[in-house]
């Protein structure tokens, strides 16, 4: 069995990572936008699905590269963040007391243990919070199911092609696609059958979301949404991920070609003109992916709206040549990086020559303090 | 096909489609798009799709006549008014009919006349409530 600190350690690693990998991201996108790849959608999409996984299966990678890193290199080697401080502390680097940089180095692990045993009632308050929160957000993800299931259930069956159903809605007003154990649903709102042109749009739009996997990586970030959910990182990331799913997706299919950019411009902004309206049901009903989604806290303050940008950068929709060569150029970079701050950031395992040395420092540091006391515990004048 | 939960009241297209049927009597997919307006340019399998999500609802019935099929109303216009002014009196008038009345009364420009039926309407509904 695992034990629990393992998996808490694993845990904040995971958060620390997410903090971490997301600043390294924004500092590619920058790169990638001065470097003429502003409009990679897709590309950029990928990159970040990968670094997401990497991410998640961390502790794995992270295991196998220790492995290696013991039989290689010796167990004596170690490149964690804390011992790369430890050595920079030994050859003067910096000054501070030995003690209080002990103090400042064992921080987590007294944190850790704190947790594990409950030990203090500032633990405690951690261990309430978090347990509400996954709580909380456990069980409106449940709800959110729920209310999706009650929709598309409800609506009418229309057409099928293999696992891909198609039915028509009276209780939603925007096009959305979601997914069940086999089946994928796409639901479009019944009054569409009056508009050929949005009902077009609105298909090549969810099917395309349904070839890029777009509704199993919404299925993950929303499952892991009720653990991360203190982390703002994650909650960056996922909005990252959802503007470029669909910037993606507007993107593949104009330049498919088969769909006119006025009739997909106007049918996003009819239905954004219809979310608008009250649609309280749906507002809930996630993990979706919708056509469109109305992002009322953004027009109340006057800034560019999601919905003014996407049109925008549809009429510079146009597809990377050499996709997957970008793509390999940034994720071998970016998941090395991924690799490095997940091992630099473990707990070091083994007690170093170096962490030997502090800790005679510190014992040293005592003694001195100690023999500056009299019998009677007063300071020797 | 499975039988949905009725669904209470109709979709914009739905209630457009209703209103030819109920103007028609019946009809088939044809006569009902025959009737709507010429720019409204719908096909005919959305027209079909329409009238069998009326069928699943329970608002219309069909009947097969060779390879045609019948759309008849269940459900009469003004069972559907009765039943859409309800939901409209508990949803934005508090459930109170009075304010829903009170605001046709203010805002509506009123004839002497129609004034006149709706008073007509009130007494015989009096009297057949005491009679």
């Amino acid at each position: 069995m695992i034990p629990g600190d393992a998996v808490l350690d694993a845990f904040l690693n995971a958060n620390i990572l997410f903090v971490v990998v997301f600043a390294l991201w924004r500092i590619a996108r920058l790169a990638l936008d001065r470097t003429g790849l502003r409009h990679a959608y897709t590309t950029q999409l990928k990159l970040l699905n990968t670094v997401f996984l990497a991410i998640v299966f961390s502790p794995f990678l992270i295991l196998g590269l220790t492995a290696l890193q013991n039989s290689l290199l010796g167990p004596g080697f170690n490149v964690t963040l804390s011992d790369m401080v430890v050595a920079h502390y030994l050859n003067g680097g910096f000054e501070m007391k030995a003690s209080e940089f002990e103090r400042l180095l064992s921080m987590r692990d007294t944190f850790t243990t704190d947790v594990m045993r409950a030990g203090s009632w500032i633990a405690m308050a951690a261990i309430g919070a978090f347990l509400i929160g996954i709580a909380i957000g456990t069980v409106r993800l449940g709800f959110s199911v729920f209310c999706l299931h009650k929709i598309v259930s409800s609506s009418y069956a229309w057409r099928q092609f293999g696992r891909v159903k198609i039915r028509l809605s009276d209780r939603c007003l925007v096009p959305f696609s979601t997914r069940g154990l086999r089946n994928y649903y796409v639901v479009i709102p019944s009054g569409m059958l009056a508009n050929a042109a949005e009902m077009q749009v609105s298909i090549a739009h969810e099917f395309q979301h349904l070839r890029q996997g777009d509704i199993e990586w919404e299925i993950v970030l929303e499952v892991l949404k009720p653990f991360f959910f203190l982390n703002p990182a994650y909650h960056a990331w996922k909005r990252q991920v959802e503007d470029l799913r669909e910037l993606s997706c507007d993107q593949q299919v104009l330049t498919a070609g088969k769909i006119a950019i006025r009739d997909y411009c106007e049918t996003l902004l009819s239905v954004c003109q219809q979310t608008l309206r009250r649609d309280r049901t749906f507002v809930v009903a996630v993990p979706k992916v919708t056509l469109v989604t109305a992002d009322r806290s953004v027009l109340r303050d006057g800034k560019m709206s999601f919905l003014e940008q996407r049109i925008t950068k549809l009429f510079d929709a146009r597809l990377l040549r050499y996709p997957r060569l970008v793509y390999a150029a940034v994720v071998l970079p970016l998941l090395a990086a991924v690799m490095f701050t997940a091992m630099a950031i473990q707990s070091p395992g083994d007690w170093s020559h170096d962490r030997l040395m502090l800790s005679t420092v510190v014992n040293l540091e005592r003694l001195e303090a100690i023999n500056q006391l009299s019998t009677f515990g007063r300071l020797r004048q | 096909m499975r039988q949905k939960k009725k669904s209470d009241l109709l979709t914009e297209v739905e209630l457009e489609f209703m209103t030819q049927l109920w103007a028609l009597e019946e009809g088939t997919v044809r006569d009902v798009l025959d009737q709507l307006p010429e720019d409204r340019n719908l096909a005919y399998t959305s027209a079909a799709t329409i009238l069998r999500i009326l069928e699943q609802k329970n608002f219309v019935s069909s009947r097969k006549d060779g390879k045609r099929h019948i759309f008849r109303p269940l459900l009469a216009k003004d069972a559907y008014q009765t039943r859409s002014l309800k939901d409209l009196s508990m949803k934005l008038f508090d459930d109170a009919p009075a304010s829903l009345v009170a605001r046709l009364v203010d805002d509506v420009d009123l004839s002497e006349e129609a004034l006149g039926q709706i008073r007509a309407l009130v007494d015989r509904r009096l009297k057949n409530d005491t009679g």
